[in-house]
């Protein structure tokens, strides 16, 4: 392809550049690799299982304040990858579009609807000189009740959003996605405990490492408890314990 | 990977080639670049210390504290632009007040973090500003339980035990680390605090400094204090003593 010539602000600001990139954006992705950190979602037959590792950076922090879950609402909940401060703006964001639907319409915001507004509104900050992408992904479980489904939706700075059966974001994003593909192609519904085996173990194979139950959060929303609750220590250990043990 | 941005740094709107926002990361510099400052949790209450280097003798004492009350039972320390600092205090005093007045009750220090936080995250986003050169400690006695929230020039916080940004904050931190914080009293604290900031004190390159202390805490009945007059002396003797101490057992 025969390269043209851009006046060189096309790796400056979110305009294209002559080969037809947003350069803006592609850093805006590597933004969310920087801490190192990845997220895995999967989505069984009727939940949905959010995890990642859980890094303390520093001895002198309270370390029940370091957390990427947060509930968006009571049932719908996200696990961020990326810049943090960004990631806490987009999720106060987020916590504020779902009220306003609630107060406007009077019925819970569904996750996918929650999911595709915050992608419009990634989506303004790249076609905006002035602004710049959020360096954050999130990813969002619910149950839905109208539908009766288990919803998994990732969103990424480019305003470009997806349901999944299972992803991962962010520093091993690729061996992740291999892993995960891997997994759903023999089969895909999974119990809770099937969901969370899947998310533990491929967070294990990427980062090569087992970890401890203050190591690694999972978030988890099912049909049968469907407000999105971060797991307990203890209740992790179980489950670490109880995959160990499978092995 | 470049430590500088060069050419994609003079916007805070723009990301560098590897991800990195680098009028971000100046602004922390900035903060790098001045006094210590500290905050400790203590057993009854909360800390906050303040190495306020002053650049003239022809200053009035304490006409430029580093310590400001957010509101009753709030205090917060900042290292980094005084002017900034300022800014953020009116914008956290207004919050607090506001909250009050709908809530009928004392914001929560953690609401009150999370929204300086927003604040100055927020001024990381636009092409048209420029990220806040000063980094904030929050501190209250809330429900019998002491809180300390350090906010950074990007808008990253986190709730600390124990914290200190600035200049000195890596010698800063390991002296904090030492000190057993559950068993210490506030009323000590505020001895220790004094005395992390006096040795973390550069004598050769800033001579003169101000020490600003303040305090929450049991005692006080949750009341944010400016430390002064006779617990100040006190506090500002033991530093001066510890740091005789060890400098003559370096003579040994």
């Amino acid at each position: 392809m025969a390269s043209g010539s851009s006046a060189g602000f096309d790796r400056h600001i979110t305009i294209f550049s002559p080969e037809g990139r947003l350069y803006q954006i592609e850093y805006a992705f590597k933004a969310i690799n920087i801490d190192g950190l990845t997220s895995i979602g999967v989505r069984g037959v009727d939940c949905v299982v959010l995890g990642t590792q859980r890094k303390v950076p520093d001895k002198l922090i309270v370390a029940d304040s370091v957390s990427r879950l947060f509930n968006l609402t009571d049932k719908v909940g996200c696990l961020m990858t990326g810049l943090l401060a960004d990631c806490r703006s987009q999720v106060r964001r987020a916590q504020f579009e779902a009220a306003k639907f609630k107060n406007r319409n009077g019925y819970e915001m569904p996750c996918d609807v929650l999911a595709q507004r915050m992608a419009d509104l990634a989506q303004v900050n790249t076609q905006s000189a002035g602004m710049r992408p959020l360096g954050c992904s999130m990813l969002y479980a619910g149950y839905d009740e109208e539908l009766q489904q288990p919803m998994l939706f990732k969103t990424d700075p480019s305003g470009f959003v997806a349901g999944y059966r299972a992803c991962g974001v962010g520093a091993k994003q690729m061996e992740a996605k291999n892993y995960l593909e891997k997994k759903v192609k023999k089969k895909s519904d999974y119990s809770l405990d099937e969901a969370i085996e899947i998310v533990v173990n491929c967070l294990s194979h990427v980062h090569s490492m087992d970890f401890k139950p203050s190591e690694i959060e999972i978030g988890v929303v099912t049909k049968d408890s469907p407000r999105f609750r971060a797991l307990t220590e203890p209740e992790i250990e179980h489950h670490l314990t109880r995959i160990a043990e499978k092995d | 990977m470049s430590s500088i941005g060069t050419g994609y740094d003079l916007d805070v709107s723009e990301y560098s080639p590897e991800g990195k926002l680098f009028q971000v990361e100046y602004a922390h510099k900035a903060v790098e670049s001045s006094g210590t400052a500290v905050g400790i949790c203590c057993r009854d209450g909360v800390v906050l210390a303040v190495e306020n280097i002053v650049t003239s003798k022809l200053y009035e004492t304490n006409c430029n504290r580093r310590v400001f009350h957010i509101d009753r039972h709030i205090g917060m320390a900042a290292s980094g632009l005084l002017p900034d600092a300022r800014a953020v205090a009116r914008h956290a005093r207004e919050e607090a007040a506001d909250y009050r007045q709908s809530h009928g009750e004392p914001m929560p220090l953690s609401e009150l973090a999370s929204r300086v936080s927003n604040l100055m995250h927020a001024y990381t986003m636009y092409s048209a500003v420029r990220p806040f050169g000063c980094g904030v400690l929050l501190a209250a006695f809330e429900n019998g339980r002491p809180q300390l929230y350090g906010v950074e020039p990007s808008g990253v916080y986190y709730s600390y035990h124990g914290y200190a940004i600035g200049k000195a904050k890596q010698n800063a931190r390991t002296e904090i680390e030492k000190l057993k914080l559950a068993e210490l009293s506030a009323a000590n604290g505020v001895k220790e605090a004094a005395k992390i900031i006096y040795s973390c004190h550069d004598e050769v390159k800033d001579k003169y400094f101000e020490l600003d202390l303040s305090l929450t805490s049991a005692e006080t009945a949750g009341r944010h204090v400016i430390v002064t007059g006779e617990q100040w002396t006190e506090a500002s003797n033991y530093a001066k003593a510890a740091l005789e101490e060890h400098d003559s057992d370096d003579d040994v």
